[in-house]
């Protein structure tokens, strides 16, 4: 008797919450002066290759900026959008619900400031020659400023406006392909470019977001390779991803080789 | 008729005493003359010149032609002069007579035989032994029925080293007691004369001594010899145990082992003392990575560990591997499963209580062990008349298995790091200088100030220096030639404990007894791993950067112990003392040179005090209840846990026994998520609110059922626990500033569970069968609401554990089967671009510890032959040892990577199969 129900307690799986795996992934920036985009897609299971999970289609979508809700329109698979560019207000709340598996999936998030004062040390930027044969190595950063009285946390993001930027130096050991360059930079009011930021030239389009906590505390988790592992965080009910608002102002900086 | 019969052989002075102690041949006789006979008219000619007491087969000695001559040797090199020529061995007795024989076991042959053709003749019988006893003779053979008190001690015979623990009692009473730290009992209310005195110890061979006539106001004197393999066994009544374990069923969830028999088991590199106790019920043994105690589904960080008396925060070396005691410096070790003493607190579920060896008192020694993994020196000596001196040193060396263990650890030796993505010309090459080592030192120096007083001065030290750091060259052609420093990878873990007490003894009049403690101990632990570049600022000067993490953890406490124990009689005996403690934690978490992200320093002051009553109302019953009181500065309130536990004896075979009690824990050890990217885990205090002070409570009821030879024993429990912390860190930043958060999980659970042990106590073949059901459960708000398997929990656990002795060999086979670890598991993943676009890849995992590891089971063998001297001492042994024989994978944790948009699941494996071979020897 007591063999039967060790054993039975042995093979017992124990109960936890599975269901989270047919959880909605929503991924939405919501940026003033741009149209509300929001993604929804399915999981992936693990040894899936695909980049992103299958699209989520036929969701109705209603979202709401504060002073009144529409219904956002699915302009391709998955993902909804809006014809207005105007909804997203700073200050304001906005949030969004639809029904999902029987369950409402939603998410809110609170618009923040516009950045203020932002200014560049320069308009201009050189870059020294990496290639170790290179004799060139001085390098000195453009320093970026703005207001930060309220201690926001902030984020900035370099955007080549080449449509295939050209690479510094000869390319030699680097075979990487152009990204925009994303920092993260926290509560700060200031930002100097490093050394090793530009691998590309040209014209870039600086952007200053000013970003909820929230965005890096999703966006920024590390929880991609750990031993005792915990779910992402996320700010969607229901829901995995993120539903966040930011603001942002922008200069122009360019880029060539020394 | 039987007590008749006694009270005869009494009159007659006869002083029986049934022990097959082994002993150094003590006469001063020497020997003169030249002989060229046979054996038998050697020795009968010593026996008629000298006055000894030789025993020998005659039959077998007129076969034996001698050649020797003597001039004024000394008997003990004439004896051995004599058996190294006829192939014979010698063994003397306590009693001071001489056997020659071929092999041991012929001793207690020689002695019956010896027996039954002279019945009891006594007068050559009694030299050593007798002068401890006999100084009011029973005159005429008029017996008073007069009742005594005994006061006693139990010491080891060879060294004199007192042993705590050993069970004493009257036979075929109900008389009963046990020795305290420094060896005493005092049984009162003796009936006069027709008693036998038995005495046990694990590890050593039971003694018997009638109690003819002795002085009540000396303090009797019991020597126990270490049990060896190849003696028959001595055919007397008591329940014995020549074993490497004993429980003794008069306590609840009490084990106790011999650091003495330790070799004999399979071993790791290392004789290991809490290894070993993971052989035993309720004790987990799939934890290859941690020498701490998983007992009764509670943690390594609820178990009290005592070294002479204070606290070891430190109890493993080399990741866990191998427990940081030395077995040479440890004279006896006793876990107390749960349902504990009030003398005990601050823990939540067991206490491991070490008594380091005092040293011989008789003679000095050295000795040592050296196997693949370590080498180990001894040296003990009596210091002046009444002080001995014990210094144990034990380093590990990088030989073959070092390496394996450490590999084991730190897969990746050399690394490539190419720049910019690496790779076109064999990028750069890291090259691994580890220098990692370990050693631990104990030292002991005790002294007998008169009778009634002991001092003693315990030190303990040892560390780990675990060093994987390597020097990356980069090949001139790709340096960018903007430093001359080249840059280093620094992965460099140490820690260790540092702990000393000053303790005294005394024993005030034969009913109370003290030992009053100040102990310090210290802990740390630092782990670096920062890669250094050097950088050359604006200004031309070159320096050296540091970015990855620094963590340092130190702990030190101050402690205050005062123990009394009043025997008011056999029936009532209270205990009482006070305790008091100064602790301070330092936690620093710093990701590079400059910026420090944690910076803690805690203070804790700690008062308790305790009262517990033992009782034996009547014979059958005994029973202990007891209180205590703590006082915790940080939070502010004093902390109640009364105690309570008993046995009661059915049958002479059959014991129930129960215990319950309440414990608080004021200091955790948290675990830190990712046990490769930093130290694994760290000590704090608990605060109150963020981390509580931990609680728990034990509900323990059992049955014991002992033979002659066999235990069966039964226990189950039931456990709960509540103010269990668990920790993370979540980093949140970039590389201009980072902020980490330090998150203390906070839940309760509960453990239960039932224990079975079959052992075989004695005999040639010894051993036990353990099987264990366990669960242990958790609950914390921030993984869920219900209950999940905590990471310890086992559901089956069994053990088994056999033994056998041949001759000088002893061979041992351990086998040990649990259930898998439960794991949590990724079930899902997903994908989400960042505001600029680019995608980024998340794991969703299963509710916590849902799915199970496989299986852990592994198979040990050993085969130990000590090493013997002509005259029957041990000198050493060299045993093999075979660890994993079928090369079981056993899985440690799996890790999860994602590549190419899969996620790939890597399984980190125990140690495979590794062979291993330890020498011990000791010079006398």
């Amino acid at each position: 008797m007591l063999i039967i129900a060790t054993a039975y307690l042995a093979c017992k799986k124990d109960g936890g919450d599975d269901s989270i795996a047919d959880r909605p992934v929503v991924q939405s920036y919501l940026t003033n002066g741009k149209i509300v985009t929001l993604k929804v897609y399915k999981q992936k299971g693990l040894l899936d290759t695909a980049s992103y999970g299958a699209a989520v289609t036929g969701l109705t979508v209603s979202f709401n900026n504060g002073i009144k809700t529409i219904t956002l329109k699915e302009s391709s698979s998955g993902v909804y959008t809006s014809t207005e560019t105007d909804l997203i207000i700073a200050g304001n709340s906005c949030s969004f619900s639809f029904a999902y598996n029987g369950t409402t999936v939603s998410g809110s998030t609170l618009v923040p400031a516009k950045p203020v004062s932002f200014a560049s040390s320069s308009l201009e930027q050189a870059v020294p020659d990496p290639d170790p044969d290179s004799s060139t190595t001085t390098f000195t950063g453009v320093n970026f400023t703005w207001s930060n009285p309220d201690k926001g946390e902030y984020l900035m993001v370099f955007k080549n406006q080449e449509a295939s930027p050209n690479r510094i130096g000869s390319g030699f050991g680097r075979r990487n392909d152009y990204q925009d360059i994303e920092e993260y930079l926290g509560q700060a009011s200031t930002f100097k470019t490093q050394r090793m930021m530009f691998q590309f030239s040209g014209y870039y389009d600086v952007y200053l977001y000013h970003v909820n906590a929230e965005y890096n505390n999703i966006v920024n988790s590390s929880s991609t390779s750990s031993l005792n592992l915990t779910n992402p965080p996320t700010n969607i009910k229901n829901g995995l991803g993120i539903f966040t608002a930011m603001t942002r102002d922008s200069l122009l900086l360019h880029v060539y080789q020394e | 008729m039987i007590k008749k019969i006694l009270i005869t052989l009494f009159l007659g002075f006869i002083f029986i005493h049934y022990s097959s102690a082994q002993q150094k041949l003590l006469s001063k006789v020497t020997i003169n003359g030249f002989y060229t006979t046979t054996l038998d008219v050697v020795l009968d000619n010593f026996v008629k010149t000298h006055q000894l007491k030789i025993v020998f087969d005659r039959s077998l000695a007129e076969k034996k032609l001698i050649s020797e001559r003597f001039d004024n040797t000394p008997l003990n090199i004439a004896l051995k002069m004599l058996c190294q020529s006829a192939e014979l061995h010698y063994w003397v007795e306590p009693d001071g007579t001489i056997y020659i024989v071929r092999t041991p076991e012929e001793v207690r042959a020689l002695q019956r035989a010896q027996r039954s053709s002279q019945p009891l003749e006594s007068q050559s019988v009694r030299t050593i032994t007798t002068e401890k006893v006999d100084t009011v003779r029973k005159g005429g053979g008029k017996v008073t029925l007069q009742r005594f008190k005994l006061t006693g001690r139990v010491v080891d015979q060879l060294t004199g080293e007192s042993l705590p623990g050993a069970v004493v009692n009257i036979e075929n009473t109900g008389l009963r007691a046990t020795t305290n730290a420094d060896g005493y009992f005092t049984l009162s209310n003796i009936p006069a004369d027709t008693c036998v005195l038995a005495t046990a110890y694990v590890g050593y061979l039971s003694d018997r001594l009638a109690l003819t006539s002795i002085n009540p106001k000396e303090v009797l004197s019991i020597g126990l010899t270490v049990a060896r393999n190849n003696l028959e066994e001595v055919t007397i009544k008591s329940k014995k145990n020549d074993g490497i374990m004993s429980t003794d069923k008069r306590k609840v969830s009490v084990l106790q082992i011999s650091p003495a028999k330790l070799a004999e088991l399979p071993n790791l590199g290392e004789k290991d003392i809490l290894r070993s106790f993971q052989l035993m019920p309720g004790v987990s043994a799939s934890n290859e990575s941690s020498s701490g105690a998983y007992v009764r589904g509670g943690t390594p960080d609820q178990n009290l560990v005592l070294f002479d008396g204070f606290t070891v925060y430190q109890v493993d070396h080399l990741y866990g591997f191998f427990s940081a005691f030395n077995s040479n410096a440890v004279k006896d070790v006793q876990l107390f499963k749960g349902g504990f003493s009030a003398k005990y607190g601050g823990r939540l579920s067991s206490v491991t209580e070490i008594t380091g060896k005092e040293g011989t008192k008789k003679d000095w020694n050295v000795g040592g062990d050296i196997s693949l993994l370590s080498a180990n020196v001894y040296l003990e000596t009596p210091v002046k008349k009444n002080g001995s001196f014990l210094l144990a040193l034990r380093k590990s060396y990088q030989g073959p298995l070092y390496n394996k263990i450490f590999s084991q650890f730190n897969k990746t030796s050399t690394v490539s790091a190419g720049p910019g993505g690496g790779g076109g010309f064999g990028g750069a090459q890291a090259s691994t200088t580890p220098t990692s080592f370990f050693y631990d030192l104990n030292a002991k120096y005790t002294l007998n100030l008169g009778q009634k007083d002991l001092i003693a001065l315990s030190v303990y030290q040892g560390d780990d220096d675990l060093d994987n750091s390597r020097t990356i060259s980069v090949p001139s052609f790709l340096t960018t030639s903007s430093s001359s420093i080249s840059p280093t990878v620094t992965d460099k873990t140490t820690y260790g404990n540092l702990g000393s007490s000053m303790k005294w003894s005394r024993r005030w009049n034969s009913e109370l007894y003290s030992n009053t403690l100040v102990s310090y101990s210290s802990y740390h632990s630092d782990r670096d791993r920062t890669n250094t570049i050097g950088v050359t600022n604006a200004d031309g000067t070159e320096s050296s950067v540091g970015t990855g993490t620094i963590e340092r953890n130190r702990l030190k406490d101050w402690s205050f112990k005062s123990d009394w124990e009043y025997q008011v009689n056999n029936k009532v005996k209270f205990l009482f003392g006070a305790y008091g403690s100064a602790q301070n934690v330092i936690y620093k978490y710093s990701q590079n040179d400059t910026s420090t992200l944690i910076d803690q320093s805690k203070d804790a002051k700690t008062v308790a005090a305790y009262a517990e009553g033992e009782f034996s109302p009547w014979e059958k019953l005994q029973f202990k209840g007891g209180v205590r009181e703590t006082y915790y500065s940080p939070t502010g309130k004093t902390y109640f846990e009364p105690r309570f536990s008993g046995t009661y004896t059915l049958t002479d075979r059959f014991t129930i026994k129960a215990a319950t009690g309440r414990f608080y824990q004021f200091i955790n050890r948290v675990v830190r998520e990712d046990i490769l990217s930093g130290s694994r885990d760290f000590w704090v205090l608990a605060n109150g609110n963020s981390i509580p002070v931990g609680s728990a409570n034990h509900y323990i009821a059992g049955f014991s059922y002992e033979t002659d030879k066999y235990l069966f024993d039964v226990e189950g429990y039931y456990k709960t626990l509540n103010g269990l912390t668990e920790y993370s860190q979540r980093l949140s930043g970039n590389r201009m500033s980072s902020t980490l958060e330090e998150h203390f999980y906070n839940g309760h659970g509960y453990t239960s569970g039932v224990e079975f042990l079959l052992q075989k106590k004695a005999g040639k073949y010894t051993g036990w069968l353990s099987y264990t059901m366990a669960i242990a459960r958790n609950q914390f708000d921030d993984y869920g609401a219900s209950y999940y398997s905590a990471n310890q929990d086992a559901r089956n656990e069994f053990k088994a554990v056999n033994m056998y002795k041949l001759g000088n060999w002893t061979f041992s086979a351990t086998w040990i089967f649990a259930t898998g670890k439960p794991y949590t598991a990724p079930i899902a993943s997903y994908t989400i671009d960042n505001a600029s676009g680019s995608s980024k890849t998340y794991l969703t995992i299963s509710g916590k510890n849902t799915e199970r590891m496989p299986a852990y089971h592994r198979l040990d063998l050993a085969a130990t032959l000590d090493l013997i001297k002509i005259d029957n001492r041990k000198t050493g042994s060299i045993s093999f040892s075979l660890f994993n024989v079928y090369n079981r994978t056993n899985i440690w944790y799996k890790e999860y990577t994602i590549y190419n948009n899969q996620v790939i699941t890597t399984n980190v494996n125990y140690l495979g199969f590794t062979p291993n071979i330890t020498l011990s020897l000791k010079w006398k």
